[in-house]
């Protein structure tokens, strides 16, 4: 059995942050994730990368660490990191008084954020910039923030890791942590996608499986405890509205609608959760709160084409007695040696996805002090995969006669290595046929994130490529997947159309909760085309002569 | 302003069936559609019913219709056996369909006792009793030995010919056929785009004769090389592909076919054009870009309909109306305020089981998984009708002259079913003579 020197359970922005540290300061590192990389609340949410506003007067220490990373990722990452204007509309004098408050300080520190500093718009001002804002509006800010792409984040971090030696293994779920008198020495895994099952042995084991940190502690009898809180977001197809729009909720909290991608965002909702976060799921009523919230600010929200909702649950520290929203955003490393006696294992705590490269830094520091090695941090400084450069859309178009949206799409995602995946259709100019049509994938980005990326099923493919993430859902870019899928990785026929049902089967679960408008005729063109065409969902009884 | 005897809403194939029936029994009959509609998305073959209510296969349509109805009283099937033999009615409606279309160049093969599996560019089968005669080559049940090619071409997006064989290999061992060979293949031929070639595309290239050739010699090189007996193809044009098969048939010595597809496919196009080329011939006007909007009524007669075009509003005055809008995709079933709502007449809706709706929210006529064993509850939902095909409430006649046909009509989901087609032909033959009968 190899043995590791660290073995990181967990593959979101954290966990791949860890692996990516450890590695690079020369440990031998291998990271376990059940599901697929980005699959837990990375995925899940808006991508906005900032101390956010509200954590200025709370936090001053930690919205400065937060400020830090700004730079940091928009250094390392600067192809996936985007700039979004935003405006604030206040509706209410109360909320005006609550608003200015912090206004100031904030502003002070745009600068160091590299951030534009805030702007006081008059309500006629601000529906110049933003028609689509309420004519009920009594002042606006106008500001900015960075976001990242989250999926992108993570699967370059994987990259990067595994570039410096690092073992990433997804689908892969951790059932038990070997320990033997008070020291943890291995895991025992399972493959969920072939079933098999091995024992890894490793010195430190670094829980940073977020929500689900309790339960993975819980395998050597630690007892740790989080504030597991459910936050759902709702997808719109389109973006509504030019800038991201900040206004106070129906019950007195923040909500947002950030253009994102192709689409936009509203969020997001804050539900203390008691259940296992396997269990989360959104809810009519969540979807109903914050576009009820949103409408008093964008009227026009109400009508939008909603085409799905997710959600994820933040795993925040557990301080109780006070309203979600003012639960520190801070992280803790925990020491289970020094807490629990429990040597060899290190879980992270609270923490949110701007700092997750800083989290990674303080973790790895403990694990260099516990295995005695003194190496500094580079994470900050060198550049992920494919942000080692700039990129021209219109040479990369032009060069391998695509259309500019195509590359431009490519590009957004795949940075510099854009160039790699279009040179590779070269001498196959079938490859550049678009197998997602909503977000402009090629058959030749498929075949790469397959190769390269960890891209073992439909839903991996998504995470990294947008396939099935536009307003048809996978409905026309299913089954194409399917069997670029199947062919790229020699899977059988059943199992490829079982993949299928799967894919089909988690884009379902943004939809049932909440079905709207000409999303329905979207549904019935997908149950049409799968089961009267498709026949997935046949049983195969007698036979045919 | 229109006035006509019939207006019929909605040009799928529900409202062309009910049109041409009814202008084949002497009324003067105006069809508005507001765009194409779900018939266009459709697969192009004429299925009956495919599957039992447990989800099984049935291999006799007929009987897979009796087994229906007896667990589902509600079902248009059972409506219209009120008065007449429902496999009568059937037979009837689905030959009015097929001649219509085989007098425009779009012919069918197939019978009502017995149902076929097909393949199709997924890689998987579809399950249908009337398929269009390109197709007929490829019926699983002629496939028993045979060594097939599936052919694909260099550029032609969304279509896997390695995998589809792979597939059809697999599907028909279930079905206990035994394809001695399947090999895909992709073809490079000049004049084809490099990539994102359409299905459309394709179809019109090999409607021309000089592609047609270049094609016809490749795949007589691969026949020979492979020992090929049948070669699928997922188009064989989009007019001449009677001609395209023929010759490419007699180029290569094998059984040419053409295999289903999903939306946009070629078949439906052909069939479409077919069924409307049919029913002008009737007499029939077709209006295009009109949506229904609202309607005036005096107590239980519709007096007219509000049709809207590039935002203009004006009626269209008949005898009687056909309101064949079809669901979500057509445009007859809409959402307001979460819960489904019938577009024009606001008819009140029910269920598959003929319980009516009380305001449930849609989510709450959507099962957990998206192909649950039963289908969702959402897709059986719609208009429930009388044997004449007029909207009923508790056993009462909405409007008398108002007649409903195809998938707007509540009691049986089409999609777990694969009964689309056919209860859309068999509505729509029904309702057409319904409402001549009523204005004669």
């Amino acid at each position: 059995m190899e043995e590791y020197d660290v073995i990181v359970i967990g593959g979101g922005s954290t966990g791949t942050s860890v692996a990516r540290d450890c590695a690079m300061r020369g440990f031998k590192t291998i990271l376990f994730e059940r599901g697929d990389l980005a699959s837990g609340a990375t995925g899940a949410c808006a991508g906005m990368i900032s101390g956010g506003t509200k954590y200025v007067l709370q936090e001053p220490e930690f919205s400065a660490m937060c400020t830090m990373e700004v730079i940091n990722l928009s250094r390392i990452a600067g192809h996936i990191v985007f700039r979004t204007p935003i405006i604030t509309a206040i509706l209410t004098e109360e909320e005006l008084k609550l608003r200015a408050s912090f206004a100031e300080k904030y502003g002070a520190l745009t600068e160091k954020r590299q951030a534009s500093p805030i702007l006081v718009l008059s309500p006629q001002e601000a529906r110049s910039l933003e028609p689509k804002l309420s004519s009920k509006i009594i002042l606006a800010a106008y500001f900015d923030e960075m976001f990242i792409d989250p999926f992108r984040l993570t699967v370059l971090t994987a990259l990067s890791a595994k570039r410096h030696g690092a073992e990433i293994r997804t689908y892969t779920e951790v059932i038990d942590i070997l320990h033997k008198d008070g020291e943890v020495y291995g895991v025992k895994v399972r493959d969920r996608l072939n079933g098999k099952e091995e024992e890894v042995k490793g010195k430190i084991i670094v829980n940073a499986t977020g929500a689900w940190v309790p339960e993975i502690s819980r395998m050597v009898g630690v007892k740790q405890t989080l504030r597991l809180n459910k936050g759902t977001h709702v997808i719109f197809d389109r973006r509504i509205t030019r800038f991201g729009i900040i206004c106070q909720a129906l019950d007195g909290r923040t909500v947002y609608l950030f253009p994102h991608e192709t689409g936009s965002i509203l969020g997001t909702t804050a539900i203390d959760i008691f259940t296992s976060p396997d269990e989360a799921e959104a809810t009519y009523d969540e979807v109903e709160y914050l576009i009820s919230s949103m409408e008093m600010a964008v009227p026009s929200v109400r009508k939008a084409r909603v085409v799905r909702v997710m959600c994820g649950v933040r795993p925040l520290i557990a301080q109780w007695w006070v309203p979600e929203g003012d639960v520190t955003r801070n992280f803790k490393v925990i020491d289970h040696e020094e807490r629990d006696g429990v040597k060899g294992l290190v879980s992270v705590e609270g923490g949110k996805l701007v700092v997750c490269r800083a989290m990674a830094e303080k973790i790895t520091d403990l694990v260099c002090e516990k295995l005695g090695r003194e190496a500094p941090c580079r994470t900050h400084l060198e550049p992920l995969p494919g942000a080692d450069g700039k990129i021209s859309v219109e040479e990369l178009a032009s060069k391998y006669r695509v259309s500019p949206q195509v590359a431009g799409r490519l590009a957004s995602r795949q940075g510099t290595l854009a160039h790699a995946i279009l040179s590779e259709a070269r001498d196959e100019r079938d490859f550049l046929s678009s197998v997602c049509l909503c977000e402009s994938v090629t058959e030749a980005e498929l075949r790469y994130v397959i190769r390269n990326e960890w891209g073992v099923t439909l839903d991996a493919l998504r995470r990294r490529t947008r396939m099935g993430m536009g307003p048809c859902q996978g409905f026309s870019c299913g089954f194409k997947a399917m069997s670029v899928l199947a062919e790229e990785r020699g899977i059988k026929v059943d199992e490829a159309f079982k993949e299928l049902e799967n894919f089909l089967a988690e884009r379902w679960k943004g939809h049932f909760v909440i079905l709207r408008g000409a999303q329905l005729s979207e549904y019935e063109m997908t149950q049409a085309a799968y089961a009267c065409v498709g026949s997935i969902d046949v049983k195969i009884g007698g036979g045919d002569k | 302003m229109i006035e006509t005897d019939v207006l019929v809403i909605g040009g799928g194939v529900a409202g062309l069936l009910a049109a041409a029936k009814a202008a084949d029994e002497g009324v003067e009959v105006v069809i508005v559609d507001r765009g194409s509609g779900a018939s266009y998305q459709s697969s192009g073959v004429i299925d009956v019913m495919g599957c039992l209510p447990e989800g099984e296969i049935t291999l006799s349509p007929l009987e897979g219709v009796t087994q229906t109805i007896e667990c589902l009283p509600q079902h248009p099937y059972s409506v219209i056996s009120s008065e007449r033999s429902v496999a009568d009615v059937i037979k009837e409606a689905t030959k009015c369909l097929l001649d219509m279309a085989s007098t425009h160049e779009v012919r069918f093969d197939g019978n009502i006792e017995k149902n076929v599996i097909l393949l199709n560019t997924i890689g998987s089968f579809k399950i249908t009793c009337f398929y269009q005669s390109t197709m007929s080559g490829g019926t699983l049940n002629k496939l028993d030995g045979a060594s097939l090619l599936v052919v694909g071409f260099n550029g032609l997006a969304g279509f896997n010919p390695r995998f589809c064989a792979s597939g059809f290999k697999h599907f028909a061992s279930k079905f206990n056929v035994e394809l001695r060979k399947a090999d895909g293949v992709k073809l490079s031929l000049p004049a084809l785009r490099d990539f994102n070639l359409t299905f459309i595309e394709l179809a019109r290239m090999i409607d021309k004769d000089e592609f047609r050739e270049i094609l016809a010699k490749k795949l007589r090189d691969e026949t020979v090389k492979g020992n090929t007996s049948h070669i699928a193809l997922p188009t064989l044009g989009l007019r001449k592909h009677y001609e395209s098969m023929r010759i490419l048939r007699e180029e290569t010595e094998a059984e040419v076919f053409e295999l289903v597809s999903p939306p946009p496919s070629v078949p439906a196009q052909r069939l479409m054009r077919a069924l409307e080329e049919g029913v002008a011939e009737k007499g029939v006007r077709i209006l295009r870009g009109y949506k229904a909007v609202g309607f005036k009524s005096e107590g239980r007669r519709v007096m007219s309909v509000i049709l809207d075009s590039g935002g203009k509003h004006f009626p269209a005055k008949a005898g009687a109306y056909i309101l064949a809008t079809g669901k979500f995709i057509g445009g007859g079933l809409v959402e307001e305020e979460d819960k489904v709502k019938e577009a024009v007449f606001n008819l009140p809706l029910y269920d598959e089981r003929g319980k009516a709706l009380r305001g449930q929210k849609i989510p709450r006529l959507l099962a957990r998984s998206p192909f649950p064993q039963g289908g969702h509850p959402l897709m059986g939902c719609g208009v429930k009708v009388n044997a004449q095909m007029k909207p009923v409430v508790e056993g009462e006649v909405v409007y008398e002259n108002l007649f409903v046909a195809g998938s707007l009509i509540s009691g049986y989901s089409y999609v777990r079913e694969k009964s689309g087609m056919g209860v859309a032909t068999a509505t729509g033959y029904v309702a057409g003579i319904s409402a001549a009968i009523y204005v004669g």
